[in-house]
């Protein structure tokens, strides 16, 4: 699967805040507030260290029991949503 | 003449002209959260407020600050101030900024004790802030009125409070007999952004709507003609977050009579 071997982190010193399954980031690029709802959480929660898209979908696949194509999809959406706003870094694998 | 004026851990040195000290002892008369002082007053945390030029249209200032031993200057423009409302609006752009370099920042809203909850309304003039306040204040005159224009907020313990106006407020607190049985800060319960309607409605807001609302509503660093920098307002919007994810906010719909008090003791519990 493409993209596979290029990891993704959280950026540093962002603001955000887990508000029962939800999670609000400051985008302060856009002077904006993120709304994840609770995959995007779950997607949120397992980039705080680096980690590649086809681990995350796994990990994503395991826990909701979604189709592996359908989850891949949905992922690269929010990881290019995520870049736009500056929320994530790419991580160059060893 | 030299002045000083404390208010939270920020001490602020005015150089004024002569005869000002008047209306700034005046604000010492009314104020539980400012010290007045012609003599020296001491803090780690130190602003200076310059009045380098007055005439009769407007009145020039330069404002510096040390935070985090950086020094930074804001030069500004306020409105005529020889009439007692312009003075008024003066001083309190002045504690507007001194609260929003002492780690809080200002709403533009009105404010109320039920039963020791403090509920907040905030909205732009015209918005029932003082209406909500009459109207509740009318039924229950028991509650105390903390504010009827200006929210001054704060974080404490990681909890969000909110203290009365350092300064008098369009001589409407006057009009309000009962007092405070503890001194401020109040914890805040819950922000409303007040809308006339003919029904009551109550709903809660999504976190953008929170930050938009809450943001227009602030008397610095969006509204004010103060020129702040990117990272000031970058600071400031944190502070605005962690306020609108923390304490509860609804979008009040209301029409002029007791069911919106009503409605609003629901959510008061």
């Amino acid at each position: 699967m493409s993209g596979s071997k290029i990891k993704y982190m959280q950026k540093k010193g962002l603001t955000f805040e887990y508000i029962e399954d939800k999670t609000c980031i400051l985008d302060e690029k856009h002077d904006s507030i993120i709304t994840l709802n609770d995959v995007g959480t779950f997607i949120w929660k397992n980039l705080i260290k680096p980690i590649d898209l086809q681990e995350l979908n796994d990990k994503i696949i395991k826990k909701y029991q979604v189709g592996q194509k359908e989850a891949f999809s949905d992922l690269k959406k929010l990881i290019t949503l995520m870049k736009k706003h500056n929320l994530i870094v790419k991580i160059d694998a060893p | 003449m030299i002045l000083y004026l404390r208010y939270s851990n920020l001490v602020c040195k005015i150089s004024s002209p002569e005869g000002w000290n008047k209306y700034f002892q005046k604000l010492y008369e009314n104020s539980d959260i400012i010290e007045y002082s012609e003599k020296p007053l001491v803090s780690r945390c130190q602003a200076n407020l310059d009045i380098v030029e007055v005439n009769d249209k407007n009145i020039h200032l330069e404002f510096i600050t040390y935070r985090n031993l950086t020094k930074y200057t804001i030069k500004a423009s306020a409105y005529p101030l020889f009439l007692f409302p312009s003075v008024h609006q003066f001083v309190s752009r002045i504690f507007n900024i001194l609260h929003h370099l002492s780690g809080g920042f200002v709403l533009h809203a009105s404010s109320i004790l039920i039963n020791d909850k403090a509920i907040v309304f905030v909205g732009e003039s015209g918005r029932g802030k003082s209406t909500l306040i009459d109207l509740i204040h009318k039924e229950n005159p028991q509650y105390t009125v903390i504010s009827d224009n200006s929210a001054f907020i704060s974080r404490q313990k990681g909890e969000y409070v909110i203290y009365p106006s350092p300064y008098l407020e369009a001589n409407r607190l006057g009009s309000f007999q009962s007092r405070a049985v503890k001194r401020p800060p109040y914890k805040i319960h819950s922000v409303f952004f007040p809308f006339h309607n003919s029904v009551n409605i109550i709903k809660s807001l999504d976190f953008e709507d929170r930050l938009q609302l809450t943001k227009i509503n602030s008397h610095i660093p969006y509204q004010a003609d103060i020129v702040f920098s990117s990272q000031e307002k970058k600071e400031f919007a944190k502070k605005v977050f962690g306020f609108i994810t923390k304490v509860p906010m609804y979008k009040l719909e209301f029409a002029k009579d007791r069911r919106v008090i009503y409605n609003l003791k629901k959510y008061v519990r």
